[in-house]
């Protein structure tokens, strides 16, 4: 992503942001509430459109791409919010991430191609259970969302990005309102993932986790970069001292507001 | 014996009946199968008249084979569907809606003013009597199959995607927009056949025949039935063409049971009358979970409520 700007009405979510992650990076994205992280997630997912800036991924320029022609980049994602679908069970929501290649055929592909079609079904149903315990909720696929605690559904979210086999995954806060338990473990799964080669960025208000997992960090302000670097470095610095823990007494800790961005 | 022939004289008895029902179910399917998808389209009655006057002037006027005619007017419609699609893609919900309801009552209009091709207010009348009970029957299982093969699998986690949260679909490598083009062309290829059917069957039009009262219709035939599935909306077109008929006594009322009806149908069961089928199934399966119920109208929460937060 090279120098985005993103405007809603007056406000510059995104002011002139230039960002790179590469493979196996775990990018740490951290800042004030209202700074826009998620904007910066929703800008390289396509789902809302930068006035100006370019973004490139693997040194093809998508910059004016569908949103659905960015998950068939390779970009996968989560939300800040709780977005699973409550008429399906949580296995059936997670074959929606292990089905996306099926999926970019077209309706008319998935709907009359009848063998072909079974085949796929059985894929994407496996594909799925896979996802699932490598976020740890093997036995889970036949609960109904509803049913599950605010962790692993949160979980089942991760699962779902993961099933689409992303190259890069974007991440807005998934550990919010998770156990210390639940946060440990889908730290230790992000690093491995990392390991595995995934490029990530990892919204999290969190900063001990952020130093624990992430091997570099970017702190956003007012819609732009006020410090990047090492986690340690980024933490000492003097602006983000400033502008971010600042904030700590307020509710860092706190889920951040419920704001969806970029929805019609 | 003794059982076909009773069976024979019943059929005898309520042919016009069962036809009726196998016309609402297609007109059914084709609102049921936009809801669904989360398309608050109501545009399947205007082409139930486009294709009743597509079918019935090419066969009386033309002399064309039914099945080209009927053929002929399906395409047109699915066409024209398409083109809607286009023009209403920015639109959704209760304003989607809104301008459907607004192309089914022009198409009234329009029916009803061409008079050099429709007959405006005297009709389309005399087309002769060209399809059978069976043929209206096979279709209606045709299309029952072709809906049911999008309510599963993979296509059928698409569109509760693209009717729940739109944007989640996106990012899950959903096109929305050519789904939502899918079904709003098989919704109105699925009006035009009944529009079709209805026409090569009961002999004439008349340009008031699609008009709001059969808007209202169709939309209770599928919230009665439940939208959530082809089998909703096919119990909705058998109980709001029988009942009628059965309660001919009440006459005037009618209305009112109808209005009452579908207050506690939306208010209670939010998945239809289905819904209570389905649960019951599954009771008797010994699947019953105490959330079931609760799942069942969550199934049924309507489009317009699709927050998806
Ligand atoms: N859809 C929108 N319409 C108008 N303004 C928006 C919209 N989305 C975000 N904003 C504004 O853009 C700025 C950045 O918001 P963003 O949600 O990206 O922040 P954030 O860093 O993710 O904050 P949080 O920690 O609260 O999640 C805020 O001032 C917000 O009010
Ligand atoms: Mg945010």
């Amino acid at each position: 992503m090279k120098d985005a700007r993103v405007a809603f009405g007056g406000v510059r979510a995104l002011d002139g942001v230039s960002l790179t992650v590469q493979d196996g990076q775990l990018l740490g994205l951290i800042g004030p509430n209202g700074s826009g992280k998620s904007t910066l997630l929703a800008a390289i997912s396509r789902m809302i459109d930068l006035s100006s800036g370019t973004l490139t991924m693997e040194g093809r320029d998508y910059t004016n791409a569908p949103a659905h022609l960015a998950n068939a980049l390779g970009i996968a994602r989560t939300f800040q919010t709780v977005r699973l679908l409550r008429t399906m069970s949580v296995l059936e929501n997670v074959m929606l991430g292990a089905q996306a290649e099926w999926v970019r055929r077209g309706p008319l592909a998935t709907w009359l191609w009848l063998s072909r079609a079974r085949r796929e079904e059985k894929r994407a149903r496996r594909a799925a259970q896979q996802a699932l315990e490598r976020v740890g909720l093997k036995d889970l696929g036949r609960r109904h969302p509803q049913e599950l605690p605010y962790g692993p559904a949160r979980k089942v979210e991760i699962a779902r990005a993961l099933a689409c086999e992303p190259k890069l995954l974007l991440l807005d806060e998934p550990t919010a309102g998770m156990s210390q338990a639940e946060r440990e473990e889908v730290g230790i799964l992000l690093s491995e993932l990392s390991k595995d080669g995934l490029a990530q960025v990892l919204v999290e208000h969190d900063l001990a986790m952020i130093q624990r997992v992430c091997n570099r960090v970017v702190a956003l302000n007012f819609g732009q970069v006020i410090a990047e670097g090492l986690p340690a470095q980024v933490a000492a610095d003097e602006l983000v001292r400033e502008a971010y823990l600042g904030h700590r007494d307020a509710g860092m800790e706190a889920s951040a507001p419920m704001m969806e961005i970029g929805r019609q | 014996m003794q059982t076909i022939a009773s069976i024979s004289s019943w059929y005898a008895n309520n042919e016009t009946l069962i036809q009726e029902i196998l016309i609402y179910a297609l007109l059914a399917f084709s609102i049921q199968v936009a809801l669904r998808s989360g398309i608050f389209s109501l545009a399947g009655v205007g082409f139930y008249a486009i294709g009743s006057y597509a079918a019935g002037l090419l066969v009386k006027e033309q002399a064309w084979p039914t099945a080209l005619a009927v053929i002929a007017a399906v395409l047109l419609c699915a066409l024209l569907g398409w083109a809607l699609s286009v023009l209403l893609v920015r639109l959704r919900d209760l304003y989607l809606a809104l301008a459907t309801v607004a192309f089914d009552l022009m198409v009234g209009v329009v029916a009803l003013n061409w008079s050099s091709l429709t007959g405006g207010p005297l009709g389309t009348v005399g087309i002769p009597i060209s399809v059978t009970t069976l043929t209206i029957f096979i279709t209606v299982l045709g299309a029952a199959a072709m809906l049911a093969l999008m309510q599963r699998g993979t296509i059928g986690r698409t569109l509760v995607a693209v009717r729940e949260d739109e944007q989640l679909a996106r990012s899950l490598s959903v096109n929305v927009r050519r789904y939502r083009e899918l079904a709003f062309v098989i919704s109105s290829m699925l009006g035009a056949l009944a529009g079709a059917y209805h026409a090569l069957l009961f002999t004439d039009i008349q340009a008031t025949d699609a008009g709001f009262e059969l808007i209202v219709l169709a939309l209770t035939m599928v919230v009665i039935g439940g939208f959530g599935s082809w089998t909703g909306a096919l119990l909705g077109a058998i109980l709001l063409t029988w009942i009628p008929i059965e309660l001919t006594s009440i006459g005037q009322w009618w209305d009112a049971v109808y209005g009452a009806m579908m207050i506690v149908v939306a208010t209670f069961i939010p998945g239809g009358l289905i819904s209570l089928v389905t649960i019951a199934g599954r009771a008797s399966r010994g699947r019953a979970r105490p959330s079931l119920l609760r799942r069942g109208s969550a199934a049924a929460a309507p489009p317009a409520s699709s927050s998806g937060a």
